[in-house]
Order: C-alpha cells, then sequence, then structure tokens
C-alpha cells in the first residue's frame, strides 16, 4: 500500500510540478557591445569622477579593468563650451580644471570609442530651500526581531517619523528626503536604519509632492544606537527628474529572469546612442538634529 | 446627437433591409429540436423542407437552431412536404407535414447516431456561411480523445490547437486570439461574463467539460449580438441534463477527480449538477516533508448547476450557475513569508425563453456575477525592505438584465434585436506600502458605473448566392459617458454549391481593461473600468475568407486573412507606483496594437478517422510611448508560424488514438546580452558597484522554436456492469526541451577570484514540462 502511495504522489508532482534546467554553452550567449556612462553632477563641486566603461561578454570574468576604456574621447558641454576629461583609471575621467558644477545649467556628455557613440544631457538643479523640517513622534524602545522560530535578538531602538516641506517644486525634478544617523551608530547594524512606508530611496517626482511643498512623511527606525545623545541628519536632495525613472525601473527589473518567466528588462536610461547608464544633474540641502534619550 | 439618430436609423434600415413580404399567403413552420434520449435541445442543427418524401434535389426552404434548439421557417405555402432534421453525431429525422392554414410547430426529437461516424470541429454545411465567418464549434465529446496533461482534456487547450489561437506560454491556458490578449475574448458560460477563466495561475481553465453542452468560438468580426471585447467571442453552453433518467460520469486524474450528475426532477424538470476538486494539496501532504523548506497550499474547486423547467410548449425556465475559487497560500505557521492568493468567479442566470409565435423567439436573463482577486505578499524577514511586499485586489460584481428576440419573417431575413444593461461594482487596489494593507481591505477604492447596449442584425439573403449579417450595436458607459456605436458587416458568397467565399468588417470597443506587465499573469494584474482618464479600448478588424468542403464533405477546408488595429490598450509602465497615496490609474500607460495573418485550416471531421491540420502565419506588434523607449515591439505571444496537427483514430470498439503535434516560432523574449557594472546611488564614490546584465529592448529576441508531440490511448471496459475508460496520455512523447524562458546566473564553480573580477554568468534555459505519462480513469453510471 505504501508503495502504491509513493508512486501515485510521484506521477502525481511529476506532472505538475517538473521542470528542467539546462545550462547553454558559453558559445550560445548573445552579446552586444555598449558605452556603459555612470555620472552624477553635483552643484558645487567639480566633475571628479564620472565611470565610462563598456559591457563585457556574459561568458566572461567581469574585471573592471576590461571593462575600462581609457582612450575613449569623453567630453562635457556647459555654456558652449567643451570640456575635455581625462581618464584616472579604471574606467573614471575627470575634468583636468577642476570647475565646479554650477545649478541652473545644462550639461552635456559625448563619449565617442572604438565606432560607438553615446551622449546624454542633464539640467544641474537648484538646491531646495527647505523652509519646513521636522521631527515627530520620536521613541526609544526595546524591540524584539524574530528570524524563525528558533532565534530571535533583542535590539535597543530610536524611531520617529520626518517631515520636509521644500520650495520651490519644479516640474521635471525629483526630490529625495534621506535620514541620516551621523554617529552612534552599532558598527555591526550600521545598515539597519530603515524606511517605513516610504518608497525605495525615498525619491518622489515633482507630481508627487503635494501642493503645499511637502515631500510624503515617512518613518525611520534606527537599531541600536547607544549614547544618550543621538546626533541625526536629514538631507533633502534634488535630481533632473531622469534620475526618478531610473531608480524605479533598476529595481523594478533588476532580477534576470523569474518564475512567471518575464524576463529581465533595462532601466530607463538617459543616455542615447550606442550608450546605457545614468548622466545626472543634483543638489542638495542638509539639517542636523540632536536627540537625547 | 446627429451621429446617434443616425446609428438607430442606419440599425432600423438594416432591420428592414432585406425584408419582403410574401406575396402569396403562407406560414411558418416552427419547433424545437432535441436529443430524443436525453430531452436535451440540440444547437445548430439544420432543419429542412423538401417538396416530397424522395428528399431528392435541394430543399425548398431551410433554417438553422439557435442555442435553446428552436427553428423557424418562414413563407411556407399550404401543402404536403417532408421535414427533414440533421445534425452531426445523429441520425437525420424525418416527418411528413402537412401545411394547411395556420403555422404549424412540430417538434423534432433526433436519435444518436450509432455508426462510426464522429464529429471533431464544425465549421460544417449546415450553417449558414455568413454565420461560420471565424466561427468553430467545438463538440465536448471530440475533448475526450485528444492528448492531455494529467489526464482531464481542458476546453481551453483544444481550442489553443486552433489556428489563430495561441497560449503566452506552455503553462498558460490563456487564449491569444489572432493578436489579442485574454482580456480581450469575451467568455460567455450560458450568457454569463466569466472574467477569469482560469485555473493553476492559468494553467487549466475553468470549465469542466463534463458539464458543456456546446462550446461556439468566434475568432473576430463576430456579429452585433456580441459585444463589449475587441477580440474573440467563446461561447459555452451548459447541459441542460438528460430526461431519461439519474445518471452520473466520475472521473480521476492526476490533477483533480470530478463528477457529474444529471437527471429528471420531475416530468418537467431536468437538472444537472458537476463539480471538480483538485488534490495537490492532499498530495503534497502525502509527499516526504523537508523540515527546513515552507510547502504553500494549493488546490482549486468549480461547481456547475443547471436546472430546467418546461413550463409549457412554448416556454422554458433555467435557472444555471457556476462557481469556482482557487486558493494559493502559506502555512499560517510560516514565520518568513506570507503569499497568500485566490482568486474566484460565481455566476448565476436566471433566464425564460418564450416562443411567441412561430416566427418570433424571445429570451430574457437576470444575470449576476462575481469575480474576485486577492494577492497578499508579504516579506516578514525582519531586515526585509519595506517595497518586498505587495498587497493587490480586484473584484467585478455585476447585475445584469438581458432581453432578446429573433424574428423570422421570411425566407431572407432573420432578425436579432437585444437590450442589455449592466450595474457594474468594481474594486482594485494595488500597493507595495505595508502601511496600506488594512485600509485596503476595510476601505477599498470602489467604482460604479453602468453599461448599456442595444443591438439589431439581419441575416439577410440578399440573392441566392450572396447572403449577409448587417448589424450596429451601440453602447453606453456611465463612468466617463462614453457613448459608441459599432457597425458589424459579413457577407458570403456562393462561388459554387461547395465553395463560399467571406469576408467581414467590425468595430468594437472594451470599457473594461486588465491592466497588466510584460504581457504575462501576475498578482498585480487589475481589471480596471474606463474612466474619464482611462479611455475605452477600440479597434476595427477586417476578414476576408474562403471555405469549402471536399469529398462529400468529409473534408472541410478554409483560409482566412485577418487584419486588426487597436487603440488605448493599456498595461503598467515601467516607473509604476504601487501605493494608495498614487491613484493607480497613475500607473497606466496606454498604446497601439495591431494583429494581422493568414489562417489555413483542413479538417476531416468524418470516419474513424478524423483530425485537422491547421497553418497560421501572423504577427502582433504593440507600441508604447512610455515603453520600450516608444518603438514598436513584438509581445511575448508573437508568433511568426504555427502548425497544429490533430488526429484521433478508433481502434476497433474498445480502443480510440489521439495525437496532437505543434510548432510555433520562438516567442518573444527579453534577453541579457552583455554585463555591466553600475553605481545606481548618488555621489561620487568609485568603491562600490553593482554587477548587473544588459538586456534587448523589450522582447527583442526569439527563444528556440516549440514543438512537441502529445498522445492519447483510451480504453473502453465494462466493469460491475458500468461502462469505464481508461486513459492514458504521454505528454511531449518525444522529450523534446521546449525552452519556457531563459536567464543568466554568474556561476561561482570553477571560479578563482584575481584581484576585482566576478565570475562569469552562464545562460540556463528553463524547461516546464519533459516527457510525462499521465492517466485518468473515468465511468459513467
Amino acid at each position: 500500500m505504501i508503495r502504491i502511495r509513493s508512486v501515485f504522489v510521484f506521477l502525481a508532482l511529476a506532472a505538475i510540478a517538473t521542470g528542467c534546467e539546462n545550462v547553454v554553452p558559453a558559445t550560445d550567449l548573445p552579446y552586444v557591445n555598449h558605452i556603459v556612462i555612470r555620472g552624477f553632477l553635483n552643484a558645487d563641486e567639480p566633475i571628479d569622477s564620472i565611470s565610462v566603461t563598456h559591457t563585457l561578454p556574459l561568458s566572461v570574468q567581469y574585471d573592471p579593468n576590461q571593462a575600462a576604456i581609457p582612450n575613449a574621447q569623453v567630453s562635457i558641454t556647459v555654456d558652449g563650451r567643451s570640456i575635455p576629461l581625462q581618464s584616472i583609471g579604471l574606467g573614471f575621467f575627470t575634468d583636468p580644471l577642476h570647475d565646479t558644477v554650477q545649478s541652473g545649467k545644462t550639461y552635456s556628455i559625448d563619449v565617442q570609442w572604438n565606432g560607438l557613440h553615446a551622449w546624454a544631457s542633464t539640467l544641474v538643479p537648484n538646491p531646495p530651500a527647505i523652509p519646513i523640517f521636522q521631527f515627530d513622534n520620536i521613541g526609544w524602545d526595546t524591540e524584539i526581531y524574530r528570524y524563525n522560530s528558533y532565534y530571535s535578538d533583542t535590539f535597543f531602538s530610536f524611531g520617529g517619523t520626518l517631515e520636509a516641506g521644500i520650495e520651490p517644486v519644479t516640474a521635471g525634478e525629483a526630490y529625495s528626503l534621506v535620514y541620516d544617523s551621523i554617529a552612534d551608530v552599532d558598527s555591526n547594524y550600521s545598515e539597519a536604519s530603515y524606511y517605513i512606508g516610504g518608497d525605495l530611496y525615498n525619491l518622489y517626482p515633482a507630481s508627487e509632492v503635494n501642493s503645499a511643498g511637502f515631500l510624503p512623511i515617512f518613518q525611520f527606525e534606527s537599531l541600536d544606537p547607544r549614547d544618550s545623545n543621538y546626533f541625526v541628519s536629514a538631507v533633502v536632495e534634488s535630481y533632473d527628474g531622469a534620475y526618478y525613472n531610473f531608480i524605479k525601473t533598476y529595481n523594478n527589473f533588476g532580477n534576470s529572469g523569474d518564475i512567471f518567466g518575464t524576463g529581465g528588462a533595462n532601466p530607463q536610461w538617459n543616455i542615447s546612442g550606442d550608450g546605457i547608464g545614468i548622466f545626472i544633474g543634483t543638489a542638495e540641502t542638509r539639517r542636523n538634529s540632536t536627540f537625547h534619550r | 446627437m446627429k451621429s446617434l439618430v443616425f446609428c438607430f436609423s442606419w440599425v432600423a434600415l438594416a432591420a428592414v433591409g432585406g425584408f419582403t413580404p410574401a406575396m402569396a399567403q403562407t406560414f411558418s413552420v416552427a419547433g424545437v429540436v432535441t436529443d430524443r434520449t436525453s430531452g436535451e435541445t440540440v444547437i445548430g442543427a439544420a432543419a429542412m423542407i423538401y417538396a416530397d418524401s424522395s428528399l431528392i434535389g435541394h430543399p425548398l426552404r431551410g433554417a438553422i437552431t439557435n442555442k435553446f434548439g428552436f427553428f423557424s421557417i418562414a413563407n411556407v405555402a399550404p401543402g404536403s412536404y417532408s421535414l427533414v432534421v440533421k445534425s452531426l453525431g445523429y441520425k437525420p429525422g424525418i416527418r411528413n407535414i402537412v401545411v394547411r392554414n395556420q403555422a404549424l410547430r412540430i417538434d423534432v426529437g433526433l436519435d444518436v447516431e450509432a455508426t462510426e461516424k464522429e464529429v471533431t470541429i464544425q465549421g460544417e454545411k449546415e450553417r449558414a456561411p455568413v454565420s461560420s465567418i471565424s466561427s468553430v464549434d467545438v463538440k465536448p465529446e471530440m475533448l475526450q480523445h485528444l492528448p492531455s496533461l494529467g489526464g482531464e482534456t481542458d476546453i481551453f487547450r483544444a481550442l489553443q490547437m486552433l489556428p489563430g489561437v495561441k497560449s503566452s506560454s506552455e503553462i498558460s491556458s490563456g487564449l491569444y486570439v489572432r493578436g489579442g490578449s485574454p482580456d480581450q475574448n469575451l467568455t460567455l458560460l450560458d450568457g454569463v461574463i466569466v472574467y477569469n477563466p482560469s485555473h493553476l495561475a492559468g494553467f487549466m481553465s475553468t470549465f469542466n467539460s463534463d458539464a458543456i453542452q456546446d462550446i461556439h468560438l468566434i475568432k473576430g468580426a463576430f456579429p452585433a449580438e456580441y459585444g463589449g471585447r475587441l477580440s474573440s467571442v467563446l461561447d459555452l453552453t451548459m447541459k441542460e441534463g438528460t430526461k431519461e433518467k439519474i445518471e452520473g460520469t466520475a472521473g480521476i486524474s492526476m490533477i483533480d477527480s470530478r463528477l457529474t450528475l444529471e437527471g429528471p426532477l420531475s416530468d418537467n424538470s431536468t437538472f444537472m449538477i458537476s463539480g471538480r476538486r483538485m488534490y495537490l494539496d492532499l498530495l503534497y501532504a502525502l509527499a516526504p516533508k523537508d523540515s527546513n523548506t515552507v510547502t504553500p497550499d494549493y488546490y482549486f474547486y468549480d461547481l456547475n448547476g443547471k436546472v430546467n423547467y418546461k413550463l409549457g410548449e412554448n416556454d422554458h425556465l433555467f435557472l444555471s450557475g457556476y462557481f469556482g475559487r482557487d486558493v494559493f497560500g502559506t502555512p499560517i505557521a510560516s514565520d518568513s513569508n506570507v503569499s497568500n492568493i485566490y482568486w474566484g468567479n460565481a455566476t448565476a442566470n436566471l433566464r425564460w425563453s418564450h416562443i411567441v409565435s412561430p416566427d418570433l423567439f424571445t429570451n430574457f436573463s437576470a444575470i449576476y456575477t462575481d469575480y474576485t482577486f486577492s494577492a497578499d505578499l508579504e516579506d516578514k524577514h525582519f531586515d526585509a525592505p519595506p517595497d518586498n511586499n505587495f498587497k493587490s485586489v480586484s473584484g467585478i460584481h455585476d447585475y445584469t438584465l438581458h432581453g432578446d428576440a429573433q424574428y423570422f419573417p421570411d425566407t431572407s431575413n432573420t432578425f436579432k434585436f437585444g437590450i442589455e444593461a449592466t450595474n457594474h461594482r468594481f474594486r482594485a487596489d494595488a500597493s507595495a506600502n505595508i502601511a496600506d494593507f488594512a485600509q485596503i481591505d476595510q476601505n477599498p477604492t470602489i467604482f460604479n458605473s453602468i453599461d448599456a447596449a442595444l443591438y439589431g442584425q439581419d441575416e439577410w439573403k440578399i440573392t441566392p448566392r450572396l447572403s449577409s449579417n448587417l448589424g450596429m450595436r451601440l453602447y453606453y458607459f456611465q463612468d466617463g459617458a462614453y457613448f459608441r456605436a459599432e457597425p458589424r458587416l459579413a457577407f458570403a458568397y456562393n462561388l459554387t454549391n461547395d465553395v463560399q467565399l467571406t469576408s467581414a468588417f467590425s468595430v468594437g470597443n472594451q470599457f473594461l481593461h486588465l491592466i497588466t506587465r510584460n504581457d504575462i499573469a501576475l498578482p498585480t494584474d487589475v481589471w480596471f473600468p474606463s474612466t474619464a482618464t482611462v479611455k475605452p479600448e477600440e479597434a476595427i478588424q477586417g476578414v476576408l475568407g474562403m471555405q469549402t468542403h471536399l469529398f462529400n464533405s468529409e473534408y472541410f477546408f478554409s483560409v482566412e486573412a485577418y487584419y486588426k488595429s487597436m487603440w488605448n490598450l493599456y498595461e503598467y509602465k515601467d516607473t509604476a507606483t504601487f501605493s494608495l497615496n498614487v491613484p493607480l490609474e497613475s500607473s497606466f500607460t496606454s498604446g497601439t496594437g495591431k494583429a494581422y495573418g493568414i489562417e489555413f485550416f483542413l479538417n476531416k471531421q468524418i470516419g474513424a478517422f478524423t483530425g485537422w491540420l491547421g497553418y497560421t502565419l501572423s504577427w502582433v506588434i504593440d507600441q508604447f510611448p512610455a515603453l520600450n523607449n516608444g518603438q514598436p515591439f513584438y509581445p511575448r505571444y508573437d508568433e511568426r508560424h504555427d502548425i497544429q496537427a490533430v488526429i484521433t483514430y478508433r481502434l476497433g470498439k474498445t480502443w480510440e488514438f489521439g495525437a496532437t503535434w505543434t510548432y510555433a516560432t520562438g516567442q518573444a523574449y527579453t534577453m541579457p546580452t552583455g554585463q555591466y557594472a553600475i553605481n545606481p546611488s548618488p555621489g561620487n564614490s568609485n568603491q562600490y558597484y553593482d554587477l548587473n546584465t544588459d538586456y534587448t529592448s523589450r522582447d527583442g529576441f526569439r527563444l528556440p522554436p516549440f514543438h512537441k508531440l502529445d498522445l492519447n490511448f483510451t480504453h473502453s471496459f465494462s466493469w460491475f456492469h458500468l461502462p469505464w475508460e481508461v486513459s492514458i496520455n504521454i505528454y511531449n512523447a518525444y522529450n523534446h526541451m521546449n525552452v519556457f524562458s531563459e536567464y543568466v546566473e554568474q556561476n561561482y564553480s570553477n571560479y578563482g577570484p584575481t584581484g576585482t573580477t566576478q565570475p562569469p554568468y552562464q545562460l540556463h534555459q528553463i524547461t516546464l514540462f519533459p516527457i510525462i505519462p499521465t492517466f485518468g480513469l473515468s465511468c459513467k453510471f
């Protein structure tokens, strides 16, 4: 009887749950060569690390030295002036003149390498003014985190909500409100500060900032603050709106393949031509606060 | 307003366009055709009047029975005739009749054919050519002889073996008809819309073939009596139940068990009830457990029921219903992740058919439909990012009143008019923010809307060789205050007695949208109504074809070319935000689509050896400004070449053999083509980067071609004085490793890190179903 039952179970599971997976020879892997640009132009800072590399075939070990293209012709154009960038190794390029990036101006990048041509533009936003900035519902607590039925940990935690209003809110830009513990975070759990109910990166397009200029309130929590004086910082950053589209899609489709067979997809780049990547202007305003236990 | 008046005028003109009053005094001969044994009505039978009992030459008049088995032959002069009723699978019913000075009512009972004749697909001669454009009728008995996976033949999988009908993947029973997505199919069960006709996440349809009497598929350019969808109509009729005695059918397969009971309730009433229960959860409970793995529970069940009450010679009352649920969930004891998904349909239809006179048939329905979908995915790990959670609900709650009438004024015209009004209540929410979950349950987003439709059509025999179906459907949808007029035109020309040329044109609108992501059914899919900002989907389509019967009607051959253009198709944006703070519709983006192709179909309809061969050459192209950088793309279900071969063969009296073979161009797929490193975060840190894969444009790659052979052997035998059937199925008989999806993954084996290098990628191909033998057992009692 046991044998009959086992056979039945086996056949049924075979009928429904079988699936096979084959590894395809490396020679069958498709390859398309693209220039990869990664550049953030931070207002009031020099252009000191634009990354320009190229895609490597899937079948090789990824080596930053192989991906680097130090012989690429890379230039930045602003106000009609072209600035050739210099390679500083491992795919990074810098402005040899160390000019600072200016808010309100449009910067363009142009890359040519090995017959490929990629380009992009970005408008560097102004640092946002923060007329309203408020921590609320601050609390200190002891929390038990249960990993599973057998293991758990007890943490001391600090949490609350943060509200910020910005002005002006400019169409085509995106904003993030970032909570950042400056000090006194146990090194083992330094990554444990997180947002509750906020979107990824807490990044919002201008259309999601309310009419009074308030970014959505977010809840935060830090685990294991040790000192009685707890220093925190909040940063409001403004971005070229293309960054919002990139971040949203970077995390939506980053995985290649899933149970539904949907496969992956590229994020929304703002690079044109034979390139992929991002070229984003950004500016920030920072506020600090101190809390006492 | 002027256009509205014009439209109504058009309907009226179309309705009277071909009406020619008979000059001499004539009368109608009408009746209902039933199966003599079971008492069930016979749909699509041909009733013909001959001048004398020799039945020589062409019939004088003829008509086809409707879905209630009713026929009406107009303009019959007084005299003696032979009435012959024919339907595939039945012996001809012959009655000698005398028409005197009044209309004649004569009901005909047909006896089942006991010869080796079999029924496969009907695009057959009895049906008027204009009604058979893009149409196929599938007899449920035929399904029993087709191979299946798990021992139970699925209606949708059988339909996928027809030219022009595709699936999105091997695991999907969803019907993609002539480039239309599954939500663009109007799926009717006894006249009631079934919004999500799938079990097992699309692996099986919700329809239990034991409970179905008739399957009618119209692949496009459908007549005015149908509406509300862009692509196709699947019209299923449930069995009424036999009047002979209480009978049953029981079946056990590798996936589910099923039981059907039918019989008389009284002299005037019959019933049918049929249920299925899938028992994967019970089988998993028997399987050895791995303490480290949480196995989700999954099961589905469905129940069909119908009561048929004959109030009198001219009145029938039907009450039919369907209830089905799919439940997928992690056990409550799970402390890591919660994945609870359930969906289901419930329908009920109280229908009254009334024969007002021999030339006027009416049908009235009060309909209830409920569709519910809910997905609740929660990551309970303490360090899980907040966007690892997801909850969505989608629901449609409809109350519908429907009435239609069929009028047979003369031999050249059959008018059909109808009116329908539906009160919709939609529920649609989706959020990745766990703080929203309670609100979704307690205070869901509700949309109410009313839609109303009015239609008229005339099946008009313009000349002995040229026939047409001219119609118009008018729509009103309350939310957004949309008025739409949909002309429907179809023509058939008899080139010879056996060869017809056909053409059809239609305009369609769809006010309900299934918002999907990347062509595949996901928990993010929700039904959403048209609103002021979400426009109705629109389509125009045209069909040109030729059909013929060969070798004394033993073979049927058709070729049809189609072109369909669609607007206001909706999908989620790549940047969709799932939060109650953001209206769901702000995550939608609209685009256009076009589909065109040509289908060839050769069907051997009669004999011990039956089957068909189909070939489709087709293109589907979508374009959304906000997707794929605004460039056109082929959706996943675009398949350039599609070949289907189906055969059934009777080996003696106890064995049946069935085989199906399919070949399809590889599906469009988004494929990795390289690797790159990038730091997605702002700032100029050089220390950190993600290693990612670069992809083709959306669906810019083709998977390898798909092909497989399925076999079925059915043996009939008697045991305990009961007829039994055991079926042995071999799925993917030559074990071809069809690729369902491909993905890349870094290969750490044999990887010796040097410096800052990362291991290479490997391409993995996933095959869902290798060769799988299964069996099923059924018994009638």
